[in-house]
Order: structure tokens, then C-alpha cells, then sequence
């Protein structure tokens, strides 16, 4: 069980020194493998001041494996499915394939990775080809759009 | 630290292929033996007894000295020809779950690799073994390098917990309570502090009270219970103490002083707090009284059994031998086996039925002491039960006995009769024996009167040979009569006890007919 010890310890680190704008818990306190991140949209980006959810879920061999990182507050933008339920929310991030996996990248660098990925968009890795092509070609109705959203559904109160 | 010390010469040996596996210590040669095998790269590492990777590491070490995989300072390191150091065992891992096409390449900087993995140097595994950390044993403080951690919680720690000796015992027993070939359990019992108390002398009780640092003791002031090491520091605060009255019923909430009254209103808990320490304190008073009452039960059943022993010794064959007759004996003896051993089977809930009266009379609700009433309700239904089977019993003897009184009566009114109708026999032969002695009587007087008619004169000379020959008739007469008296008794009264009393008749009928012969002579 080479995957608890590292996943506590990394876990300790995310709760005891937190990056900025990033909050880690565990989803269920008997499972070390499922946290639940909240996720302050970065100023200066159309997320700013929307908070959004987000569930992880670590294999049980991690870090052999990427673990899989899943938006549950709804979002616009293009790298991050909006399907609906089970591909809600899926985020395409390069090095969380299973091919560019490394098993040295910390859960740290992911939620960074992460938050860098809500300031600056990559049209050419999109899931969400509509607002790739948006992003690029009307910037103004993009971040219009994004701000919506995150007003319907990020604004923290239900 | 000697053992350390073995633990860097191994890892340095291990570092240095020149040394061969005939070198003095078994866990080297099969350093050697495995690295001579694997020139593929992998190294098998001897097995660890314990997960050093689970350890608690109590210093921060060094990032540097961290193995990107299970980010703990490196096990066995292995290099790569692009220069990054893993774990063995993280990298076989690694590669055992990789696709071919990632398995050759370093899982940090994906370059490929040609060659297999090499030994990291000496320098740096000695830095990763001297790395600090707790002992993983339960209650052991130790702090040591890693490198020796492993020798000490596997050999010498007093804390590890080793199988009891006894085979039959699955319990586990500490080092330092270890007795060689003896188990410990049966006399001793372990405390969660750790200390061993021998049972049966009351040590346990005052272990807990008193010594153990786990339970503490109570102080006499605030009745909180501090562990007997920080007794002598300890200030009461009553006043402070915020913590929920509730606390002790299950309320885990934590609070701030300000915040208490706050919780207190809205804690369930806290408000049935006084209910649920009245409850208890009933519930252990009745668990006392409860005690008692097993107590006088017992007394009660003992006596009771006893008592039943001697109705069953003493009285009850009296009962059935005194007014009996052997005959009868038997018979009532049948009954008793049929009826008896059922309540001697019964005998251990035999209650007296006023034993109901000394349950302390108790809060009804009380599932102990209902239980008790309950328990003494059936006894009391049983001792019916038993009390129904004796009166069944004595039913029986009544009728036995009635029984019993018929045919003696039965057989009193065949002899009374029998001896009504020998009277009757004896009588007419009695009356037939008069009529002859009359007859005679007559004839004699008929006879005295022509002689004295006949001849006056010598009267006198022919009285001697009357006066002779009466006596004689009189004998053969009453002989006669006895003779037929006997004989219809005889074929009258075939049962030997008539024939025993036939004797006693004898003399009677001799004497009636003597009485008879003498009012004949009057
Ligand atoms: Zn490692
Ligand atoms: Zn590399
Ligand atoms: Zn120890
Ligand atoms: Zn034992
Ligand atoms: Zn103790
Ligand atoms: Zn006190
Ligand atoms: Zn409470």
C-alpha cells in the first residue's frame, strides 16, 4: 500500500498549505481515494470571484495511474466537458492521460495545473470544440458567456 | 546502534559488486546473488518485516532525498542513465504496470533508456537510512534512524508484540512481558497502559483506580479523572469547564466557552443530561439491589432444598409404611415413584411462593428488576405446578385408602359372618346335645321313679351304678358335641388366620356346653 502513504502524505501538505485559491477535503473521511476540492475562479479571468467544485478520484495504484479530475459546478469553457451526466464536467488536461501520466507529478501541480487552465483556456486541446472556436474568434462573447455561467452557477449561493 | 552500524556495512556492501557473495553475512551473499541474476536492472531487495514506507518519519528530510513515486525518503535506489533515482521497488512497480512502450523510458522525464538501472551511491542511501523515525510499534516512543528501525521493532523492541507461548492462547503478549514457554493470560491480565497485573489479588481494581495512566485517577475536588502522572499538577477549574453536560452521553460536539449556552440550548443531549444520570444512578441501584436479592434467592433455594430433602428422607417413607399393611405398601410405594422424582427434577426453581415479597418494590420500568419478577413468577408457577402434583398425590393415597377400608371392612363382615353361622352350628348342636341329655335325664328319672316305686326298701344299694353311669354319658356327650362344633369349623373357615383363632373357640364352646351341662344338672 505504497499508494496510502504517499496520497496521506500529499494530503497533508494540500490541507496544511494549501495553494492559493485551492481547499482540499476528503468527499468520505473512510476514503483516502476520493477528495473534494473547492476551487476559487483566478482574478483577472472571467471565473474570478465564482467558486467551483470539484471531485477527484485517485486509482488505487496511483501514481502509477493519472487520477481523474471532474468539475461538479457547471462551466463554460472550452477544455471542460458541459455533457450532460457522465461526461459532465471532465476536464482534458494534458497530463492527466494515461499516456503523459507521469508518477511523480503531485496532486499539487494537477490543482494548479487546473486553476492555470481557468486564466488561460487551450483552444487547441478543447473538448468543447464551440467554445474553442468562440475563444478565438470572439474573446468578448466567450468571457460574456463564461461570466453567465458562473453567476447561474458558481455564485456560492444555491 | 550496533545494529546501524550492520545496516550501512550491508547497503555499502551492497553498493560495491567487487565484494562476493561468500561474504560473512547471509543477507549479503544474497545481495550479491541477486545482483549477479538481474543484470537486467532489477534488484531484489531483502523482504522488510515492516513497511518502512508506513513509518512515521519525524524530522522533515530533505526533498532531494525523496522518491518522486512514493515520496519517501529513497529504499534501495536505484539510478538512470538520465540520472533519476526511484525506489527499486517503485520503479519495478512502475514498469510492471506501464505499456511496453512507457516501460523503457524514466517515469520523470520519459527519456528512453538503453540500459538497466544501477546501484545510487553509497552517499545517498547512507543519507535516506539516516533519516529519523518513530518506532511503528503501538505504545513505543523510539525514535532511530531507519536504517536500524527494523532490527529494533523486530528484535529487541519491548513493545512488539509477540505470540503468546502456549499454543492454545491466540493472544499476543508484549517483549517485555514475554515469559518464555508460559502463557501469561490465565494469571495475569494485560492493561491497555501496558502493565501486567496478576488477577485474583485486587490489583486490578486498584491498578485502574489508581496507577493506570490511561483511566487515572478521579480528583476528590472536580471528579474529573486525570491520569495519575499529571495528579500532582493538576488545578480544578470547575468554572471553566464549558464541556457539554452531555458529553458523557454521547454529545462529541466541540465548542467555544462563548458558545456554550448556545449549545447547551440546542444540545438534546445536554437537556436530557440530569433524566439520563438519574437513570443511571437508579439503574446501579437496582443492579445492587438486584445483587441482593440473587443472594437471598440462593439462600432461599439452598434452604428450600434442603427442606425438600428431608420431606423426601424422613417423612415420606414413614408416610407410607406406617398405616399400611406390606400388601398396600407396595402399591402407595408405585405411586410415590410416579409422582415424586417429577418434582425433584422441579426442585432447583422450587420457590417459596413469599419469596415474591422481598423484591424490593422498584421503578416498574426497571428492566432488571422486572426481569427478576418475572423470574420469581415462574418459580412461583412451578412451585404450583408441584404443589397441584402433591395434592394429585394424596388424591391418590385417599382413594388408595378408601379402597383399602372397603375390603377390610369387606373381609370383617365375611368372618363376622362365618362366626355368626358357626354360633348357629355350635347352638344346634348344643340344642340336639340338651335334648339328649334331657332325654337321658328322663329316662333315668323314669327308671328312679319304678325303683323307687318297684322296690322301697333297698333303694339306697342301686344308686351307686346311676351316679356311675351319668358321668360317663355326660363325657361322651359333650365329647360329641365338641367334635361336630370342630368339624363344621373346619370346612366352614379354610383361612389360616380363622385356624389360628379356632383354638380360642374351643375352650368357649367347652364351657357353653358346660353351662349347659350344669343348668341341666340344676
Ligand atoms: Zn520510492
Ligand atoms: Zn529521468
Ligand atoms: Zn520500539
Ligand atoms: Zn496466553
Ligand atoms: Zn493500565
Ligand atoms: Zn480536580
Ligand atoms: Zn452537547
Amino acid at each position: 500500500m505504497a499508494s496510502q502513504k504517499r496520497i496521506t502524505k500529499e494530503l497533508g501538505d494540500l490541507m496544511n498549505s494549501p495553494p492559493p485559491g485551492i481547499a482540499v477535503a476528503l468527499a468520505d473521511e473512510a476514503n483516502l481515494y476520493q477528495w473534494k476540492v473547492t476551487m476559487e475562479g483566478p482574478a483577472g479571468s472571467p471565473y474570478a470571484g465564482g467558486k467551483f467544485d470539484l471531485s477527484i478520484n485517485l486509482p488505487q495504484n496511483y501514481p502509477f495511474k493519472p487520477p481523474t479530475v471532474v468539475f461538479t459546478t457547471k462551466i463554460y469553457h472550452p477544455n471542460i466537458s458541459n455533457d450532460s451526466p457522465p461526461n459532465s464536467g471532465t476536464m482534458c488536461l494534458g497530463m492527466l492521460k494515461d499516456s503523459e501520466w507521469k508518477p511523480s507529478t503531485k496532486m499539487s501541480a494537477v490543482l494548479e495545473f487546473a486553476r492555470q487552465l481557468l486564466k488561460e483556456p487551450n483552444p487547441d486541446d478543447a473538448v468543447e470544440t464551440k467554445i474553442a472556436e468562440q475563444y478565438r474568434n470572439d474573446r468578448g462573447a466567450y468571457e460574456k458567456e463564461a461570466r453567465d455561467w458562473v453567476k447561474r452557477y458558481a455564485s456560492g449561493k444555491k | 546502534m550496533q545494529p546501524h552500524f550492520d545496516a550501512l556495512f550491508a547497503e555499502s556492501v551492497r553498493s560495491s559488486p567487487s565484494l562476493s557473495p561468500s561474504s560473512s553475512s547471509s543477507s549479503l551473499s544474497t545481495h550479491g546473488a541477486t545482483q549477479a541474476a538481474t543484470q537486467g536492472g532489477n534488484y531484489d531487495e531483502p523482504p522488510s518485516k515492516i513497511d518502512l514506507r508506513a513509518l512515521d518519519y519525524v524530522t522533515d528530510y530533505d526533498s532531494h532525498l525523496m522518491c518522486p513515486i512514493c515520496h519517501v525518503p529513497f529504499l534501495h535506489p536505484v539510478v538512470l542513465e538520465c540520472d533519476h533515482t526511484f525506489c527499486n521497488s517503485c520503479l519495478k512497480e512502475y514498469r510492471e504496470g506501464a505499456s511496453s512502450g512507457a516501460r523503457s523510458r524514466c517515469p520523470t522525464c520519459r527519456a528512453v533508456l538503453s540500459s538497466g538501472p544501477r546501484k545510487a551511491s553509497r552517499l545517498i542511501v547512507n543519507m535516506c537510512n539516516e533519516t529519523k523515525v518513530r518506532c511503528p510499534n503501538d505504545d513505543c516512543q523510539e525514535v532511530l534512524p531507519r536504517g536500524c528501525v527494523e532490527h529494533h521493532a523486530t528484535k529487541e523492541c519491548p513493545h512488539e508484540r509477540l505470540r503468546c507461548p502456549d499454543p492454545k492462547c491466540d493472544k499476543l503478549v508484549k517483549r517485555r512481558n514475554h515469559v518464555p514457554a508460559q502463557c501469561i493470560h490465565i494469571s495475569h491480565i494485560e492493561c491497555d497502559c501496558g502493565a501486567v497485573i496478576e488477577l485474583g489479588k485486587g490489583e486490578w481494581l486498584r491498578h485502574k483506580d489508581e496507577d493506570c495512566p490511561n483511566t487515572g485517577v478521579k480528583c476528590e475536588e472536580c471528579g474529573q479523572r486525570i491520569s495519575a502522572s499529571d495528579y500532582p499538577g493538576h488545578i480544578c477549574n470547575p468554572d471553566d469547564d464549558h464541556s457539554c453536560p452531555g458529553k458523557q452521553y454521547g454529545c462529541t460536539d466541540d465548542f467555544s466557552p462563548e458558545d456554550s449556552e448556545a449549545h447547551l440550548k440546542s444540545c438534546p443531549l445536554a437537556r436530557l443530561a440530569p433524566h439520563l444520570q438519574k437513570q443511571s444512578q437508579l439503574l446501579q441501584s437496582l443492579q445492587e439491589q438486584l445483587i441482593m436479592v440473587k443472594v437471598r434467592n440462593e439462600v432461599l433455594e439452598n434452604g428450600f432444598e434442603k427442606i425438600h430433602d428431608v420431606l423426601n428422607d424422613r417423612v415420606l417413607p414413614y408416610v407410607s409404611h406406617s398405616d399400611h399393611s406390606p400388601a398396600e405398601a407396595s402399591d402407595i410405594e408405585e405411586i410415590e415413584r410416579d409422582h415424586i422424582p417429577s418434582a425433584l427434577s422441579q426442585r432447583d426453581l422450587l420457590m417459596p411462593a413469599h419469596l415474591g415479597d422481598l423484591t424490593p418494590s422498584a421503578d416498574p420500568d426497571s428492566l432488571s428488576i422486572s426481569q427478576t419478577q418475572q423470574h420469581l413468577l415462574a418459580l412461583h408457577e412451578s412451585l404450583r405446578g408441584n404443589v397441584s402434583n402433591i395434592e394429585n398425590n394424596i388424591s391418590t393415597l385417599t382413594n388408595t385408602i378408601s379402597d383399602l377400608d372397603a375390603r377390610t371392612s369387606m373381609q370383617i363382615m365375611n368372618e363376622t359372618l362365618r362366626i355368626k353361622e358357626d354360633l348357629a352350628h355350635t347352638s344346634a348342636a348344643l340344642f340336639s346335645t340338651r335334648a339328649q341329655v334331657q332325654w337321658l335325664m328322663n329316662r333315668e328319672r323314669v327308671g328312679q321313679q319304678q325303683q323307687a316305686m318297684g322296690i322301697r326298701g333297698r333303694a339306697p344299694s342301686a344308686q351307686p351304678p346311676v351316679s356311675n353311669q351319668a358321668p360317663s354319658a355326660r363325657s361322651s356327650v359333650s365329647e360329641g358335641g365338641d367334635s361336630s362344633g370342630q368339624g363344621q369349623s373346619l370346612e366352614g373357615q379354610p383361612s389360616a388366620s380363622i385356624l389360628g383363632s379356632s383354638p380360642s373357640f374351643r375352650p368357649q364352646i367347652r364351657r357353653q356346653s358346660g353351662g349347659s351341662q350344669e343348668r341341666v344338672k340344676l
